[in-house]
């Protein structure tokens, strides 16, 4: 194991962030911790890095239990959301402080940096000052100056996310490449659920101070353990209807299984998971958002407003036929919890 | 990021003179006039005797000379020990805010006070100074009264009063550095030394500079400390502004004193055009080829701060003290060999007494500090708005430069003109004359508030129909409200802290009638109790009442100051804009 997260709990003040959270990382792993602003995600990244010091728990690095070391101790490289380049120190030298602190040679340290630079195709910038290249440069910077020294982990705070949309999407898959190349142990902070999903081996998602599940992205995403997990990933989000205690009959929307009996039941409904054409449901189309490749349609069902997607030309006030088919459908009890589908 | 956005095309630049016009109309009378009849009359048949009486005249090296060494000798003292403080209290973790304020405490003494009480610190005899030589068997000096050394004395009295405004222009500009650039430099294993002599120092080397240069100036154009230390008028302690005002008020030769100012204007030009350079160049270029990469074992570094700093505060601190613990005891107290340097008897008659004999020189000092205030504010927001809006830069530059001139190089053409429209020793000619070092000021920290404001408020309120003038008053102003605050504090600290002006506009004090007659400030009442000072009425020391009226002179300042700390702070960090 990597990384080893012994349930580390964090308060600043009165306000819990962290509770109980465990967490292993295997070698060589790109492991995202996802959730919304103000899940404690950058602040757990923090407490592996040794920049803010948890109340319990412990931290394994390697192995290692690492509580007591200060950040330099530790052998992570991190890359900081804004970069965090020094401006006064041209690319070459940022790249190469970290080896220049501990006291490695200049010339030595010089000639891994550029070696380095080679690697993530940014030598052409070495003579030049941060204020003077683009993000998507001085994103590569920051990420050759957080593995010049072999970290065994490397951690990404948001760093994508002040790069423009375009950018994003090459610079996503610039990252991937790099960790794999490298073979490093990653952990990758983001609120973006998308991004997560693409780039990561393994996500733990996130909310109010504690991790709500963790596994492949395709795991976490067919089988959500609960109602906020379902709801966090996916775009467009997932819809929630509340059903009718009444089992038999299952009002609003009919299903094509029957529900659990005499439980009040939350069903959540994955907005591909709603095919448009034929089918037992009949709604008023509200509004269409055309995205080129396919539209999101919303319905109106009885009063509850329904996404889903649709490749076909679709007008607003028609009325169309839906089916709802069972992968991507959810059933979730009053506090939250998935429940499996009644056999 | 909006910077592809021409400063030209803000939605009201049709508007800009009205803005700037009573700003510069006002300036031009009584700052640029002035300065220029003080040049004409320097020679006014245009043969240059005096200034060819002025170069023969054997002392003005000596004094040419000892304005270098107070001035430099000030700026790169208080720098380094400025910032030595700054790294301290940036590396802090907690206590930040306590010991900036103890830091900057000094500050908010008027020159006029520091010199007072460092001449009972300075005492040959009961001077705690010497006390404490002796404590470490060095020998005892006659600080004020040796020839040789009394310019150095005259500098240390003069960092002490500059080190505050060092540290708060550093310290902002070392917290000013991102935090993230802070972990990064944790996490890439950068100790102390590292981080300040390869990160934090280069970034803030604009701030420093600046306040090297703040610091030059203010000692360079200082007429209230060598004045007041300069006990028996030698010049083997007189700097130029002291000169100017010696020769043309002193000694009547008033085409040589006059001479002696346009030199000071000329030296004091060339740093203010530095300074116009430093602070305007616009942040961005950190370029630094050379890096420092020997090292310092950390705990050496961090040893040397604190020492540094430590011995530090305890200088600022002390005089402080000092005056708290005179100015409430008894005089039998303070003449004892060796000092007593404990609170005894608390014995507030003299301070009492003092502060009665105070009432109408503090009537006069409040209410031309208060006028001042309201001027400079009506004056200089809309100049200032002026300036960040429709770069009018040139305006900037004279705020820069008038702020830096120093009032010994123009009071003549001040006195000149209150004396042709018969208004000498009234409370107008100082209201009206403190302004021109608060005007300029406060225009240069408002624009620096009103360019970290984003434009988009007074794009949204011309589209909404607002007028230029409506906009201004009631969408910008109301937003750059610390600023105000901060420009007004500063306005009236430094109004109230004025010497040389009333020492020369003024006569009598103030007879409790209307309209009012008399106006000598609360800033010429102190120096009374200096018993080598102009028309001191006291014969020998009498330190209760010198400090009495040294915290008379201090207390409303230090109230003000702890009060309004955030402001303050903020309006003082002119160096770092954004």
């Amino acid at each position: 194991m990597s990384l080893v997260l012994k349930r580390v709990g964090k308060s600043f003040g009165k306000t819990q962030v962290l509770k109980d959270v465990s967490i292993e990382v295997e070698k060589g792993e790109l492991f995202s911790i996802v959730g919304p602003s103000g899940s404690g995600k950058t602040t757990l990244l923090r407490i592996i890095a040794g920049l803010v010091k948890q109340d319990e728990g412990n931290v394994y690095i390697e192995g290692k239990l690492v509580d007591e070391h200060e950040p330099a101790k530790r052998n992570v490289g991190m890359v900081f959301q804004n970069y965090a380049l020094y401006p006064n120190k041209s690319v070459l030298e940022n790249i190469a402080s970290p080896l220049l602190v501990k006291g490695v040679p200049k010339s030595e340290a010089f000639q891994e940096a550029e070696a380095l630079a080679q690697k993530l195709e940014i030598s052409n910038l070495l003579d030049r000052y941060p204020s003077e290249i683009s993000g998507g440069q001085q994103q590569r910077v920051a990420l050759a100056r957080a593995l010049i020294k072999k970290p065994a982990l490397f951690l990404l705070d948001e760093p994508l996310s002040n790069l423009d949309a375009q950018l994003r999407f090459s610079a996503r898959k610039f990252v991937k490449s790099v960790q794999k190349e490298f073979g490093i142990t990653t952990i990758y902070v983001t609120h973006d659920q998308s991004e997560a999903l693409s780039i990561s081996d393994r996500i733990a998602v996130m909310n109010r101070g504690v991790v709500l599940q963790v596994g492949s992205p395709r795991e976490v995403y067919e089988n959500p353990k609960d109602e906020f997990v379902a709801s966090f990933l996916g775009s467009p989000p997932l819809n929630l209807i509340e059903m009718q205690p009444d089992g038999e009959k299952t009002k609003p929307i009919t299903l094509p299984f029957p529900l659990p009996k005499g439980k009040k039941i939350t069903v959540g409904i994955r907005p591909e998971s709603i095919v448009l054409g034929s089918g037992p449901n009949r709604a008023r189309v509200s509004a269409v958002e055309y995205a080129g490749r396919e539209s999101v349609v919303y319905l109106d069902l009885d009063g509850v407003e329904l996404r889903c997607l649709s490749q076909k030309e679709v007008s607003v006030g028609a009325e169309v036929c839906f089916e709802v088919v069972k992968r991507g459908v959810f059933l979730f009890e009053e506090n939250g919890t998935s429940i499996p589908w009644p056999q | 990021m909006c910077s592809f956005l021409k400063k030209t095309e803000h939605p009201f630049r049709g508007h800009s003179k009205l803005f700037f016009a009573p700003a510069l109309g006002y300036l031009l009378i009584f700052a640029l006039f002035p300065l220029a009849l003080s040049v004409y009359f320097s020679s006014p048949s245009l043969n240059f005797s005096s200034y060819i009486a002025l170069f023969e005249f054997p002392e003005l090296w000596r004094v040419i000379l000892n304005t270098l060494i107070f001035s430099f000798g000030t700026a790169s003292i208080s720098t380094l020990l400025g910032l030595n403080l700054a790294i301290l209290v940036d590396s802090m973790k907690r206590g930040r805010r306590a010991l900036t304020l103890l830091g900057y405490l000094p500050y908010t003494i008027p020159f006029t006070a520091s010199a007072l009480i460092w001449t009972t610190i300075y005492d040959p005899i009961y001077g705690p100074l010497n006390y404490f030589l002796s404590l470490l068997s060095l020998p005892r000096l006659n600080w004020l009264g040796n020839p040789s050394l009394q310019i150095y004395s005259a500098t240390i009295v003069s960092v002490w009063s500059s080190v505050p405004l060092a540290f708060i222009i550093c310290l902002a500009a070392l917290r000013s550095v991102q935090e993230q650039i802070r972990e990064a430099a944790q996490v890439d294993g950068m100790g102390a030394w590292h981080y300040y002599t390869s990160v934090a120092l280069p970034m803030s080397k604009g701030a420093i500079l600046t306040a090297f240069l703040m610091t030059l100036i203010i000692a360079f154009g200082n007429f209230d400390l060598p004045y007041i230390l300069n006990s028996g008028y030698a010049y083997s302690m007189a700097t130029l502004p002291f000169l100017v005002w010696f020769e043309i008020f002193y000694q009547n030769e008033v085409a040589q004193g006059l001479a002696a100012g346009v030199l000071l204007t000329a030296f004091v030009s060339v740093f203010s055009i530095l300074l116009i350079r430093v602070t305007t160049r616009g942040g961005g270029n950190f370029r630094r080829r050379v890096s420092l990469f020997f090292r310092v074992p950390d705990f050496v570094f961090k040893a040397l701060v604190y020492v540094v700093s430590f011995v530090t505060l305890v200088f600022l601190l002390f005089p402080v003290y000092w005056m708290a613990l005179i100015a409430t005891r008894a005089q039998s107290l303070d003449f004892v060999n060796p000092p007593l340097l404990l609170p005894l008897k608390l014995d507030l008659s003299p301070f009492v007494q003092t502060a009665q004999q105070a009432a109408p020189y503090v009537v006069t000092s409040l209410a031309v500090s208060l006028v001042a205030m309201a001027i400079t504010v009506l004056l200089a927001s809309p100049a200032a708005y002026s300036v960040s809006r429709f770069n009018t830069k040139w305006l900037l530059n004279l705020s820069i430069y008038l702020y830096a001139l120093p009032s010994a190089s123009f009071v003549f053409g001040l006195y000149f003109i209150f004396y042709k429209l018969n208004a000498l020793n009234t409370w107008l000619a100082l209201m009206i004359s403190a302004p021109i070092f608060t005007v300029p000021f406060s225009t240069w920290i408002l624009s620096n508030f009103l360019s970290s404001l984003p434009r988009h408020y007074e794009e949204a309120a011309s589209v909404d129909g607002y007028s230029p003038f409506r906009s201004f008053y009631e969408i910008v102003l109301p937003l750059i409200r610390p600023g105000l605050l901060a420009t007004m504090l500063i306005s009236f600290i430094v109004s109230w802290h004025l010497l040389l002006v009333p020492l020369v506009l003024s006569q009598t004090p103030y007879e409790f009638n209307f309209p009012p007659t008399g106006s000598l400030t609360v800033t010429i009442f102190a120096t009374y109790f200096d018993p080598n000072s102009l028309g001191s009425s006291v014969g020998y020391n009498v330190w209760p009442q010198l400090a009495s009226a040294g915290v008379i002179l201090s207390l409303p300042v230090i109230a003000l100051a702890l009060y309004t700390q955030e402001y303050l702070l903020k309006g003082l960090n002119f160096a770092t804009k954004g």
